[in-house]
């Protein structure tokens, strides 16, 4: 019985509890292109038709994540030998192992009396004949995507050694309307693009929304009174305030690791700075000064670095600094032009923007310029934004126009790697997007 | 609604193209007179409302210069107007980037005709970076016709 001690958490913590485990399954994702590793979900289980209904829904939430991430392949259920109907019972292995399943994973739901739901799960597996991981939650019935995505978290995280990202958010720029007249709104949904909506109304030109480390808060540029300026906004409360009173258009905003400060270009009398405005002391701070452009700055997640962009040499190209501005270093010595630098979260890699022989390219490089490598490239592909988890890129892309008709712009996701390039869908076109941190 | 709405803003610009035949159609919120494509300050189209740069440059060619040298006489004419210079940019480059290139093309006209005897208090700059193009698509003809900044009039002065 020792493999099926249940731990029971109530409410929004748990604690996974690790079994003693011998050359358990692991996938390594860091080193290239993996083929999906096939899993096997046990649909989860429910008794009365109620209960059938919301395993269901957990169960295709679970399979659409685990597919979509590019790592898993879901066996088609068709194919499964065994149906299991509790889900504290050992699995019979070999039936899973014959239909090449790595992993089980087998789930229940129960409503409660008082309106809550109990979500159990279990990772299994299936060729060492272990359990990986398993805990169940006592949660309002409302919340059920946010666990079904917690329990595919966990899943990713078991078996690639990685964070998962599925319980977080994506805030994007939905775009409309011809070019010339073109209406953009900030707009919020799930990663999975569950629960969307738009944050502003269209009657103002809106870009490069970004999340703040609670994510609770944006920071982003709109054109209100028709000046460019930085905005904060509260997400739930919508309550929409200017970052600083700079004297000219501020652009290109971005959250200090902490979050206590905006950090952004300031342009006046054709020069772009870069500083830095806290949102609580309201002090300002004036980081370059270079006669020129200086743009697009982003924190280490350390705050000690400043990666940016500039034109100082000639060119636009990608430098770092430290956060007092001193100590400006080229680190972008690869053909072409070089923008929008972004800070892994992990620290390892800057990913960027790069302009050469008509074609747009979205790279990586470490922090010190070495190892550059592309992951996407287009007609027009730019501003890369990182999952939490450091392991993957979303980005804007602009397909190749047909004849004068201009090409379409969605947001896709790419593994750092290169591979499992993905559209994520979204209602209406897309650009610039930021993924929030993970949710708590 | 929409299509009542859309049927008299044709109507009105029907009218009035009819009757101003030899001019072209003011845009309420620029204060320019367009017509095909192109953009003046005045109603009789003489003085161009468009200067245009090369590649991630914010340099004026002689020819800009000549257009601007025509905006200058116009605001010595016209001493109660106020000028919003807009510096744009073709889709090639980054959003940010371009929103700090548009700023400096804007600039740049700002610098020239101060510099020609305009008083500062009466410009002032505003960079749309790549978000509003003058022409759609995206091949070269579009790009050089997008990158330029245009002389409006401010209407909220």
């Amino acid at each position: 019985m020792k493999y099926l001690t249940k731990i029971i958490l109530f409410f929004f913590f748990y604690l996974s509890f690790v079994f003693n485990v011998n050359a358990e399954l692991k996938i390594d994702i860091t080193s290239g292109y993996t083929e999906p590793t096939p899993v096997g979900i046990n649909d989860f289980i429910g008794v009365t038709d109620e209960e059938k209904a919301l395993a269901k829904q957990i169960t295709k939430l679970v399979i659409a994540d685990l597919n979509n991430s590019g790592l898993f392949k879901v066996i088609d259920p068709k194919a499964y030998i065994q149906k299991i109907t509790s889900p504290s019972v050992i699995p019979k292995f070999s039936d899973w192992r014959v239909i090449n399943a790595q992993a089980l994973i087998v789930g229940a739901a129960t409503l409660n009396t008082n309106g809550n739901v109990r979500i159990e799960f279990r990772l299994w597996d299936v060729f060492a004949e272990q359990q990986m991981a398993g805990w169940a939650f006592s949660t309002a019935r409302s919340n059920w995507r946010q666990i079904s995505h917690r329990i595919a978290d966990k899943v990713y995280e078991r078996l690639t050694g990685e964070i998962g990202y599925f319980d977080t958010r994506i805030a994007y720029i939905a775009e409309s309307g011809p070019s010339k007249k073109r209406i953009k709104r900030l707009a919020i949904m799930d990663q999975d693009g569950a629960n969307h909506r738009f944050l502003t109304d269209g009657n103002n030109l809106v870009l490069t929304p970004r999340f703040s480390p609670s994510q609770q808060e944006l920071t982003y540029l709109s054109y209100i009174g028709r000046i460019p300026r930085v905005y904060l906004l509260d997400i739930e409360t919508g309550k929409q305030e200017i970052v600083g009173d700079f004297p000219g258009m501020t652009f290109a905003p971005r959250f200090s690791p902490y979050g206590d400060e905006v950090i952004m270009s300031l342009a006046a009398e054709g020069n772009s700075d870069i500083y830095t405005y806290n949102l609580k002391t309201n002090i300002r701070k004036q980081l370059t000064s270079y006669r020129g452009i200086d743009t697009s700055p982003s924190y280490s997640p350390n705050g000690k670095r400043i990666v940016f962009n500039s034109d100082r040499g000639g060119s636009p190209q990608i430098y770092t600094m430290n956060n007092k501005g001193k100590n400006i270093k080229r680190i972008s010595f690869g053909k072409g032009s070089y923008s929008t630098p972004v800070w892994s979260p992990r620290g390892d890699f800057i990913a960027f923007t790069k302009f050469h022989n008509k074609t747009f390219y979205i790279g990586v490089m470490t922090p010190e310029g070495k190892g550059e490598r592309v992951v996407a490239k287009g007609f027009l592909v730019e501003g890369p934004t990182w999952t939490p988890n450091g392991r993957m890129v979303a980005y804007t892309k602009k397909d190749y126009p047909k004849g004068k008709k201009e090409g379409k712009t969605r947001i896709f996701l790419i593994d750092v790697t290169g591979y499992h390039e993905k559209e994520i869908i979204t209602p209406l076109e897309a650009s610039d997007p930021s993924w929030s941190p993970l949710l708590n | 609604m929409f299509k009542i709405k859309t049927f008299s803003i044709l109507a009105a610009s029907f009218i009035l193209f009819s009757c101003t035949q030899q001019s072209g159609i003011e845009d309420v919120t620029t204060g320019l007179y367009e017509k095909g494509g192109m953009a003046y300050l005045d109603k009789n189209m003489t003085v161009p409302a468009k200067v245009y740069f090369d590649y991630d440059s914010y340099l004026l060619s002689a020819d800009s210069e000549g257009t601007l040298d025509l905006q200058i006489t116009w605001m010595d004419e016209n001493p109660s107007k106020y000028i919003l210079i807009e510096g744009h940019c073709d889709e090639r480059g980054t959003r940010e980037y371009n929103l700090a290139l548009g700023e400096r093309r804007a600039n740049t006209v700002k610098e020239y005709v101060v510099s020609m005897g305009i008083s500062e208090d009466r410009v002032n700059v505003v960079t749309y970076g790549k978000e509003r193009p003058d022409f759609e698509g995206s091949y070269e003809d579009a790009w050089q016709k997008n990158r330029r900044a245009v002389t409006t009039l401010d209407v909220d002065r």
